[in-house]
């Protein structure tokens, strides 16, 4: 089966237990305000530029049958109006400059790619990571790429906003071994105003794999300054979690490693004014988490 | 009792040492003096002793060193003894080594780019007046110029090597390990002994008789020699104990006498005393030669008797070992040698390679790992100097929690202890002809450089730099940057229809270099032998003294050594693919156009670089262009150990001072930081490189190339049967500081180093320095003084360094835990 891979990375640390290979798909519903990872919004690849990178050879200018590229000095390479995506600039790039910000690739060659370094995996619990995008934007896909890696023997894990149908994400479950599903905002308004959709597919979705028993479920906060970082919400979101019975949760730090992905694009950072932060040690969130019977979890 | 460890934690804990504290203290504030006691001494002894036989010269030079230099203690010092008495970081000078360097270049020694020293006025004109011209035409390094042929010495004297002397070619022979642990046993008057009762049976009849009776005469003088210094310190001991008011300091001071009254001399009776012993040998060495990684050996080991006695008995805790340890590792800290500014780039921050290694197995195959490993760990963790350089050592019964707690160090000290795998190694001096019990008992010297305690006799090193050799096969012989003809004429570009053609040349350039490097090295057997025979050093042989021979000329039980072939083996490599995949397979461009384009260092052709640039790059798990730079690091490797001569018939290259071993000469994988300075020599090559940047280190990717992730290079760089490297291979890892900031990511980090070596891997180290440190301590060099970081196989203070190898270092690529 084919697909849109967004980028592969490996020595991956902090998605899932152990040394793991993080595989990162094209396509994603949600527009969260802080994305890292816009690039992984469309699901077909496209040309991406950066300035930094550019020679000013003028090569791409020639190969571009669409009258796309925009030699202005200061302006962004590509002209994306006029852009049918089909990848003669990035191949006439001398320095990649320009490149194509995804690749089409069967899920037997990612595979291929998680295979190498499957004597990591298993002395340190690791294994693969199916991130995005989001998984559920190409789950035929993503459930293939699970199932020939547990048919290999290597432990799966996803990442995932849940946004999808339950058929779909069943199917991608019944590969997996740990979840971790994101949970913005437990409020459907301020979700929707953060991320652009309703969280209510995604707490069914959530509670729905909780309760199936297909794998681990752990719900990840990703705590982003001023959004919903809120006493009241990560209360509201451990009330969320003990009333559907999820013991575990993972906090995640915002970084902001997106910048370069946003300049390749020729887009503002929106967030670039926020402050970075690390899951800080709360001892009275961890207390009233505990209290729920919940534990923070780092894997 | 056992002395397991084996739930033994290494721990920060600097408000709990105030002497090592001080002790560094003071040590980073010591000024970098030229000293010309020894010198002078020398001088004055040579010019007294002129007829006698050379091995009695030296060692009348050594006596009269011995019992005139000057002895100093430090406040706050358990152990004692130093190279010359202008301040513990100061270099003596060896006229009898080389001196034209310091008649040309005394005026920059305070000035120059790395290891600056301060010459007194006094000292210049001393040095300038009456020793430099004594030693004109009689140092070992004018010697080796007359000795060599017209040929080689065009080679070792052009602008832009390609085939260099390096170590023995002006100073004394390095990489060694003295044989420690018999010499505790037997304490110097042991071997007294030994040495008095072969010279009595010397049959003088035989054609060796005499100069048998000469190499033993000189090492029993060398042995009273030794005696007399530490008798000197004892006394200087107890003169300043005398007029010590701090009754605490007395009694150390007193502690200290009676330790140097009774070792060397003497088999040590407890831990302090060997330990002051070992420092002894060490220093002693160094004082006879100027070559470089004098190594202390298994320590773990040969320490373990007096470490568990003295625990048993109660003399001795944990703690106070650790701090006699604290201050034995500053000693080997303070050890410096005087470089010409070529060789100071070459080897930055003098890299002295006091290789002590850590764990490992017996003999008969079983872990030694013990208590002592960790308290020598936290040691290390104490002091956080960059020598003693200091490996730990893993094979299949090792106990991972000595890798965690050495790994535990690196993540607070940076870059020491590196990582071995015995299972390779032991391989490896297996496959040289040498039986599994004695492989088992090897240790390291220099940076991962593999010594037979007692039983090798050093190494000898020259470099061959491959990517300057490449640049000749991609110029008909020619020097790009001269265009001066150098090597065989092996055709011009055009003439390459296909790689294979590209790589014939090559071959062919290799060969020939090779052969220039094997000459340089009989040269400097040949010079060495005459010149500078080491009789101190014989002593501390294992079968020098039973062999009644020197070790030059044939003492030892085996003679190995190594070429260092691989500087730039990287962009070798990754040269040959872009030609392949540019010239050939796409036909981009023709072979000459981008050559033409390199003479010019891509100037108006930044288009064709980044094309090549962008191909793909060893150490990145891409299969096609990882085989194309491991097939070149094997030709390599097999070009090293063997020549064809005018009638076609196969030699091995064999190491010069004789011995049996069936494979003695071999190439090396490690560049310390000659990657820099070589990548001066070198004009712009195919792979994209620009002119005069560094060249890849060691058997690293080229600088910042490897983009796949750290697990993607480890499978690269395991491509590469690293059963080849008994001569050394460095392996350097950038982390993010916080890679080994948990109990959790020290424990993947164990696994992940398992299972790379599981895969093949010899040797990984790490360095967890973040860019932003470095950059910071660039700009505040002030404020970073005792700031660690790897070079090669050695770590140096980042502060005294050079810019060039700093802005190297800050090039690599870094496993940054997000990104």
């Amino acid at each position: 089966m084919e697909g849109y891979v967004y980028n592969i990375r490996r020595y991956s640390r902090h998605d899932g237990p152990g040394v793991r290979t993080t595989v990162f798909l094209k396509g994603c519903p949600l527009r969260c305000q802080w994305c890292s990872s816009p690039q992984t919004w469309s699901l077909k690849p496209e040309p991406v530029f950066l300035a930094s990178k550019c020679i000013g050879c003028g090569k791409c200018l020639h190969a571009c049958k669409n009258g796309a590229i925009n030699m202005l000095p200061g302006a962004h390479r590509i002209n994306y109006s006029k852009c049918i995506k089909c990848g003669a600039c990035a191949k006439a790039c001398p320095s990649q400059a320009i490149r194509m910000d995804a690749q089409k690739m069967t899920s037997e060659e990612v595979v291929d790619i998680v295979e190498r370094d499957k004597k990591y995996y298993r002395p340190t619990g690791g294994g693969i990571t199916l991130s995005g995008g989001e998984v559920l934007a190409q789950a035929d896909f993503s459930a293939d790429i699970l199932r020939l890696s547990q048919e290999a023997g290597i432990h799966t894990c996803i990442e995932s906003s849940a946004y999808g149908s339950w058929d779909a994400l069943e199917k991608i479950l019944k590969h997996t071994k740990i979840a971790y599903f994101d949970l913005k905002h437990v409020d459907d308004a301020a979700h929707r105003e953060l991320t652009g959709v309703s969280n209510e597919i995604i707490k069914q979705n959530i509670e729905k794999a909780a309760k199936s028993g297909l794998c681990r479920v752990v719900v990840n906060l990703p705590a982003i300054p001023g959004m919903n970082d809120s006493e009241k919400n990560i209360r509201a979101m451990a009330f969320f979690l003990h009333e559907i019975g999820l013991s575990e949760v993972k906090y995640l730090s915002f970084h902001k490693l997106g910048q370069h992905e946003y300049e390749e694009l020729g887009w503002d950072y929106p967030v670039k004014d926020l402050p970075a932060n690390e899951p800080e040690e709360d001892d009275d969130k961890k207390a009233f988490f505990e209290s729920l019977g919940i534990h923070i979890v780092t894997k | 009792m056992l002395f397991t460890g084996k739930n033994y934690k290494v721990r920060k804990r600097e408000e709990e040492t105030p002497r090592i504290n001080a002790l560094k203290k003071r040590f980073l504030s010591d000024k970098f003096y030229v000293d010309i006691q020894r010198a002078r001494i020398v001088t004055e002894s040579y010019k007294k002793s002129e007829g006698y036989p050379m091995v009695i010269r030296r060692a009348m030079a050594f006596k009269d060193i011995m019992e005139n230099l000057d002895c100093v203690i430090q406040d706050n010092e358990l152990i004692v003894g130093a190279q010359n008495g202008s301040s513990n970081r100061s270099a003596s000078v060896f006229p009898d080594s080389r001196v034209d360097f310091i008649r040309d270049e005394i005026d920059i020694f305070e000035t120059r780019a790395a290891d600056r020293f301060i010459v007194r006025p006094e000292v210049k004109k001393e040095l300038l007046e009456d020793i430099i011209p004594y030693w004109e035409d009689k140092c070992l390094h004018s010697n080796m110029l007359k000795t060599l042929p017209d040929e080689t010495r065009r080679h070792q004297l052009a602008e832009n090597q390609c085939v260099n002397g390096w170590c023995a070619f002006a100073n004394g022979p390095g990489h060694y390990v003295p044989d420690h642990e018999n010499l505790l046993k037997m304490g110097l008057k042991g071997k007294k002994e030994q040495a008095e009762k072969v010279l009595a049976e010397i049959d003088m009849c035989d054609k060796e008789g005499i100069r048998k009776m000469h190499d033993l005469q000189a090492m029993i003088m060398t042995i009273d020699a030794a005696i007399t210094f530490a008798h000197r310190y004892a006394a200087k001991a107890r003169e300043m104990a005398e007029k010590e008011a701090d009754e605490t300091r007395k009694k150390e001071l007193i502690r200290i006498a009676e330790t140097c009254e009774w070792v060397p001399e003497n088999p040590p009776r407890n831990f302090y005393e060997a330990t002051q012993f070992v420092w002894f040998t060490e220093l002693i060495t160094q004082i006879e030669t100027n070559g470089v990684s004098i190594a202390p050996g298994n320590f773990d080991r040969y320490m373990l008797p007096y470490y568990e006695k003295d625990i048993a008995d109660g003399t001795e805790t944990q703690e106070s070992i650790a701090e006699i340890l604290g201050c034995f590792y500053i000693k080997l800290a303070e050890m410096v040698v005087l470089y010409d500014t070529q060789q100071s780039t070459f080897i930055a921050n003098f890299a002295m390679g006091e290789h002590l290694s850590i764990g490992g197995t017996d003999k008969y195959g079983r872990d030694v790992t013990n208590e002592l490993s960790y308290v020598c760990l936290q040691a290390q963790m104490d002091v956080g100097l960059f020598q003693p350089n200091m490996s730990v050592r893993w094979h299949n019964k090792c106990p991972d929690n000595l890798l965690k707690e050495g790994l535990r160090v690196v993540s607070v000290r940076n870059a020491i202890p590196q990582i071995i795998n015995d299972e390779v190694f032991v391989e490896s001096i297996l496959s040289r002809g040498v039986p599994m019990e004695e492989a088992r008992e090897y240790a390291c010297a220099g940076c991962s450089e593999v010594q037979l305690p007692g039983k090798t006799a050093s190494l000898l090193m020259i470099w061959v730099s491959d990517l300057k050799v490449l640049e000749n096969a991609l110029n008909n012989g020619r020097d790009m940057m001269t265009g001066k003809q150098f090597g065989p004429k092996t055709g011009e570009v055009e003439e390459f229809t296909c790689i294979e053609d590209v790589i014939h040349a090559y071959e062919e350039q290799l060969k020939y270099y090779y052969k220039q490097a094997a000459i340089m090295m009989n040269t400097e057997a040949d010079v060495h032998r005459r010149v500078q025979p080491l009789p101190w050093m014989s002593v501390t042989n294992g079968t020098c003294i039973e062999k009644g021979t020197e070790i030059w000329r044939g003492g030892a039980k085996y003679y190995w050594t190594s070429m260092i072939a691989l500087v730039g083996m990287a962009n070798v490599g990754n040269s040959i693919a872009a030609i392949k995949k540019v010239c050939f397979d796409d036909k981009l461009y023709t072979l000459r156009e981008v050559m033409d384009a390199c003479k010019v260092n891509f100037e108006g052709h930044e288009d064709m670089r980044q094309v090549l640039l962008n191909v793909d790059k060893f150490g990145n798990d891409i299969e096609w262009v990882d085989k194309i730079t491991v097939d070149m690091m094997n030709l390599s490797y097999e070009l090293g150990q063997k020549y064809v001569d005018d009638n076609g018939i196969v030699h091995e290259f064999k190491d010069p001072r004789g011995g049996e071993l069936p494979r003695s000469m071999w190439p090396s994988y490690l560049t310390v930081s000659a990657n820099t300075a070589y990548g001066k020599y070198c004009g712009a090559s195919p792979d994209g490189r620009l002119a005069t940047t560094p060249c890849s280190d060691s058997i690293c990717p080229t600088q910042g190339s490897d983009s796949h992730g750290l697990t993607a290079m480890l499978n690269s760089m395991a491509q590469l049967d690293q059963t080849q490297a008994t001569g050394g291979v460095i392996f350097n890892v950038k982390f993010s500081p916080d890679a080994l900031s948990t109990e959790e990511a020290l424990d993947d980090t164990v696994e992940v180093v398992k299972s790379y070596f599981r895969n093949g891997g010899a040797q990984i180290q790490f360095q967890v320095t973040s860019h932003k440190t470095l950059r910071r301590a660039q700009e505040h060099p002030e404020q970073y003084g005792d700031l660690m970081v790897r070079i090669t196989g050695y770590a140096a203070l980042f502060t005294e360094i050079t810019p060039e190898v700093q802005e190297e270092l800050i090039s690599r690529t870094q496993y940054e835990e997000l990104a």
